[in-house]
């Protein structure tokens, strides 16, 4: 019973940090690098596994993680797992028939497990925070304004495109040829209009003294606190741990 | 004669493959100290006049001079003097949206400093000076792009004037805000009169002109100042 409740109280304070997270409460969480590391580490073990063992225990956690988050977010990290598994399975079937059903299993498992890390880390660290973490890992400055920028551009001109989208389609009304004509327009002029717009900021970007220097990583990744340096350390050690128990996992093949 | 800080000196500017000039003919000078704000039709060359004024475009015909030294193609391949025209003047965009590149509102208002080469210690200094005095604080982890058109402008406002230049130069600046914000832009740019800044400020708003300048420039259609 005492057990029960003190399982209990930990989800509930999971859940909690978790809450407050997505309102956007500045609370100590691993830094992104980490994160990054670990992710990457989790993909990597994963693909390199022999046998099931490891994938099972990795795609457990990180369901049960997933399971803590508030429904919407749940749907949010779920849903373009469920495609690629939907994918996955259905490029993989043949195996079954093939004779080996085990394949079939064991791709679809690590694909589910790869992108389920990959859109936990998508749902909990910002876009910003990665390219922070990236530019922090020596990556040259150049590559970090490009996805900083390619960003920023995508949801510009999406918003710009949709605003073209809607008033082609205030003049279009029950007219199918208006609108097929609208889209080329709508595409040659979301073109035309990113030429604009990349002149606009390098042009803005050289009026503010550009010198070829881009390092946003310090102000992304300020960790000064001492629970922060806690919690990174601990997370760290998740590494390791993931390590060894991918050594367990696969002695456990060779001695079975 | 007496030094100008901008001098303009029979100043001609056409767009390549363009007949027309966009500028034609300009001969005007500026001074630390006053508000000058340009007026004149769409299309009348005040964009291209501040292309200039940046070093973003050369005269095709006539010189150009900021305190005494010629801007042209030649001087403006030389990084040092590039790099102190920048530090000397600021420019706000016409539209906020293109000047901010950044991931955040704080990382836009730092980035101009970085670049100055500032040390670390006064880059954060005068990143959260401007955050507070802009009223920015509450936003600034957010990216640029995700924040309403008056947060934009007060952001760009914040981002040039963090560098500190001696002059301003300000295209529409009341493009895109509501009457709040256009009265309290309005009202700042009153409040940075200073004898050692020039303020210059393209606009068709003559209620602005009428509150904020020393001195109305005109530009016609015919590309010319009057």
């Amino acid at each position: 019973m005492r057990m029960n409740l003190s399982v209990m109280r930990l989800i509930g304070r999971v859940i909690d940090s978790d809450t407050q997270f997505h309102r956007g409460y500045q609370t100590p969480r691993p830094a992104p690098i980490l994160r990054l590391a670990v992710a990457f580490v989790c993909i990597l073990l994963c693909a390199l596994s022999r046998n099931a063992w490891f994938t099972l225990a990795v795609l457990s956690v990180e369901l049960l993680r997933t399971a803590m988050k508030p429904p919407r977010v749940m749907a949010h990290i779920l849903r373009p797992v469920a495609v690629a598994v939907i994918f996955a399975a259905a490029f993989t079937a043949p195996a079954i028939f093939l004779g080996s059903p085990g394949s079939f299993g064991t791709i679809t498992m690590k694909v589910c497990e790869s992108v389920l890390v990959l859109s936990l880390m998508n749902e909990e660290v910002s876009w910003k925070e990665t390219t922070g973490a990236l530019s922090s890992l020596r990556l040259p400055g150049i590559v970090i304004f490009t996805l900083d920028t390619t960003v920023r551009f995508l949801v510009i001109l999406g918003r710009f495109s949709n605003e073209m989208v809607e008033a082609v389609s205030l003049r279009g009304v029950g007219k199918r040829s208006w609108r097929t004509a609208g889209t080329g327009g709508i595409l040659g002029t979301t073109f035309l209009k990113s030429q604009q717009m990349a002149t606009a900021t390098s042009e803005a970007m050289v009026c503010r003294g550009f010198n070829g220097s881009y390092a946003p990583g310090r102000r992304r990744l300020r960790a000064n606190s001492r629970r922060q340096h806690l919690i990174d350390g601990l997370y760290a050690l998740l590494i390791p741990l993931l390590i060894a128990g991918f050594i367990y996992t696969q002695r456990l093949m060779t001695a079975g | 004669m007496s030094q100008h800080t901008i001098q303009l000196d029979h100043v001609s500017f056409a767009y390549a493959g363009e007949a027309v000039p966009s500028l034609n003919d300009v001969t005007t000078a500026f001074d630390k100290g006053e508000c000058v704000c340009i007026e004149g039709p769409n299309g009348c060359g005040k964009s291209t006049l501040f292309r200039i004024l940046l070093g973003l475009s050369y005269p095709t015909r006539g010189t150009y001079t900021l305190e005494g030294e010629t801007v042209d193609a030649k001087s403006m391949k030389e990084e040092a003097f590039a790099a102190k025209l920048h530090r000397k003047i600021g420019f706000l965009f016409q539209n906020s949206e293109v000047q901010l590149f950044t991931g955040s509102v704080e990382e836009e208002i730092a980035f101009g400093l970085e670049q100055l080469g500032l040390p670390e210690s006064e880059v954060d200094r005068r990143t959260e000076e401007y955050l507070r005095m802009f009223d920015l604080a509450a936003i600034r982890h957010k990216a640029p792009f995700n924040i309403s058109g008056g947060e934009k402008k007060r952001t760009a406002l914040a981002a040039v004037f963090a560098m500190e230049p001696e002059i301003l130069v300000m295209d529409e600046p009341l493009s895109g805000l509501d009457e709040d914000g256009q009265a309290w832009l309005t009202d700042f740019i009153k409040g940075l009169h200073s004898k050692e800044r020039l303020i210059l400020i393209a606009t068709h708003n003559r209620e602005l002109s009428a509150a904020v300048a020393d001195r109305v420039v005109r530009m016609d259609k015919n590309h010319r100042v009057i």
